[in-house]
């Protein structure tokens, strides 16, 4: 290969690398957002679930969950997820068993929805609301 | 303030890791110490997270997290201490040619921009993201939250998702970390995933300025500066940079103990294979596919013995991760409902074959951001031309049917997912892509020519002369 030919390719690899490296720090000085420095999202859910924590009985290790893909014919299944994942983060160490098995269950669903699924468990249930569709469920 | 405490709180680890390597591997070449320093944070936060991880095993306590990275920094002060007359801690003497002063002035550039994009990102980023929150967070918050029950985190009633059977060299570190500083400071797990980046960059950078150029070295630096995922991946406190970090110096010894022909090498060697091994379960593939390299090197020189050493570095982490699987996790997501038959009838659906085959071979035009790609370190390669100096005698070859195993291991587990499998492509394959890149990317800049040969002028002397 042509000496003059190499040099011009390798110059040209640089530039591509700067490039590309510049255009990784436009993207992030664009999407700049100061509020997620101290809150990304976990910060809230974290005090969503602060209550319920609370009331929930500390010898409890295992919970259930229920959320609307128990319950929907059609939800947003990565929304779903992301909840779900985030309340078992939050919720360590008691595992959030993803079934409504369990003698204590979370269900993270709107009042509407709470009421459809209500409808199908025992009468003798015991239910503590909590704000923006969260109640904790507990099955004697 | 936070960010400072997460890096104090693994500083005598990273530290001790450095000081040791230098005291069983001696030599002060510029680019061996950078390669060892990278090492040493490897192996010290590897080390720390064994032990640590025994002595919760032991006593059901998290304790003992830095007198363990202390006791590592004093074997590792007296070793250098002993040694200081025939191995001190300072570089050889070296001059850069104008062409490395320039090319190191870019590198220089390209850093100072990439270090403020992952900044930004860092900062943005405070609690990772959410392979951090569903695994290896999670799995931190179960030990620190409750050491006395901390096998819970183990529990088969997990659901799948959070991945209960994942080793445990990161989310140990980080539980560790937490009770040395009080809370769940979550700048802990990013300042321990930074520590491994830089690690690469030193590991990388410091293997290829002792096997070939200082140019050839910041030119590689230069490359992976361009990568992003590299930088997100690591803000996200995911552990996917950990196992880049153990693939790239398994296979960077491989070159090393072929120059220098040091036992203590393929005991290293068997360590970081190890070490990757406890880091994920990719990392379990590549203690097989890492070690098959290894027997190519050492019978190819009739030293099959030398494998005694592989063997004396993998014993502890080997050990601790037989055990592990075997008596403590419950099995694993991909194989666990099947059955053998269920595994065979996945294996054998070729309908799936096309559309993994396709993920990978995106990657080639994928990987990175869409402006740096592997075709154009491809197209690169062809016009610079192959290496044709007094060190193209390197073990390539070996090191080559390691990545390319570990990429068609990748593929089989694809083939055998039980999940959908466009959905596990999609959030999976960057990930296993940044495992074996920069082991791919010091593959390549060892084997291609260097900028001081595409300008030389005049006949180029022996690169281990010039630094």
């Amino acid at each position: 290969m042509n000496p003059f030919f190499k040099r011009l390719t390798f110059f040209l690899f640089i530039l591509v690398c700067l490039y590309s490296s510049v255009s990784y720090l436009i993207d992030n000085v664009q999407a700049w957002n100061p509020v997620l420095i101290t809150n990304d999202g976990v910060y809230d859910w974290d005090e969503r679930l602060s209550a319920l924590r609370a009331d929930l009985p500390s010898d409890v290790k295992v919970v259930g969950y229920v959320s609307d893909w128990d319950v929907l014919p059609e939800y947003d299944y990565p929304n779903n997820e992301t909840e779900y994942v985030l309340t078992q983060y939050t919720m360590a160490p008691v595992i959030v068993a993803r079934n409504d098995e369990q003698e204590w269950l979370i269900v993270n669903l709107a009042p509407r929805d709470f009421k459809t699924w209500a409808a199908t468990q025992p009468v003798d249930i015991e239910i503590i609301k909590y704000p923006l569709g969260l109640f904790l469920v507990h099955k004697p | 303030m936070n960010y400072l405490l997460g890096f104090l709180v693994y500083l005598p680890a990273v530290l001790a890791g450095g000081l040791l390597v230098h005291g069983l591997w001696h030599g002060s070449q510029p680019g061996r110490l950078l390669f060892k320093f990278g090492l040493g944070i490897g192996l010290g936060l590897g080390l720390t997270s064994l032990i640590t991880f025994l002595i919760l095993l032991l006593t059901n306590r998290l304790i003992g997290f830095m007198a363990i990275q202390f006791t590592l920094l004093a074997c590792g002060l007296v070793l250098t201490w002993r040694n200081w007359k025939n191995n001190p801690l300072i570089p050889e003497r070296f001059t850069f040619t104008r062409l490395q002063k320039t090319i190191l002035g870019v590198f220089v550039l390209a850093l100072l921009v990439t270090a403020s994009a992952y900044a930004i990102y860092a900062v943005m980023t405070p609690t990772g993201r959410f392979d951090a929150w569903m695994i290896y967070n999670r799995t931190a918050r179960f030990i620190y939250r409750d050491p006395a029950n901390w096998q819970n985190t183990l529990s088969p009633e997990l659901y799948w998702l959070f991945h209960a059977d994942y080793p445990l060299l990161v989310p140990v570190n980080v539980a560790g970390a937490w009770n040395i500083l009080g809370s769940e400071i979550m700048r802990a797990p990013q300042a321990q995933s930074a520590y491994f980046l830089l690690g690469i960059f030193c590991l990388l950078m410091g293997a290829i300025a002792h096997l070939r150029t200082a140019g050839q070295s910041f030119l590689a630096g230069i490359a992976l500066l361009a990568v992003p995922v590299f930088y997100y991946t690591a803000a996200r406190e995911e552990a996917d940079i950990a196992v880049a970090f153990f693939i790239l110096a398994t296979l960077a010894f491989l070159f090393l103990y072929n120059n220098d022909r040091k036992p203590v090498l393929i005991a290293f060697a068997g360590l970081t294979a190890g070490l990757a091994a406890w880091t994920k379960n990719e990392g379990l593939l590549f203690l097989l596919t890492g070690s098959f390299a290894w027997i190519i090197l050492l019978y190819r020189q009739g030293q099959l013995r030398g494998l005694k050493w592989y063997a004396l570095g993998l014993a502890l982490p080997l050990a601790v991760i037989v055990y592990f699987k075997l008596f403590l996790t419950p099995p694993n997501d991909l194989f666990d409902t099947a059955g053998s038959a269920g595994l065979l009838e996945r294996l054998t659906n070729f309908e799936r074959y096309p559309a993994i085959a396709w993920y990978f071979f995106r990657q080639i035009f994928d990987f990175g951001n869409g402006k740096f790609s592997i075709l154009l370190i491809a197209i690169y390669g062809m016009i610079a031309g192959l290496d044709k100096s007094d060190n193209r005698r390197q073990p390539v070859l070996a090191a080559s049917v390691a990545v390319l195993l570990q990429l068609m291991g990748y593929f089989l587990v694809y083939a055998l997912s039980p999940h959908d499998i466009d959905w596990h492509l999609r959030t999976s394959m960057y990930r296993l892509m940044v495992h074996v890149f920069p082991a791919m990317l010091f593959l390549f800049f060892v084997s291609v020519t260097d900028p001081e040969t595409i300008f030389v002028t005049e006949q180029k002397p022996s690169i281990s002369r010039h630094f």
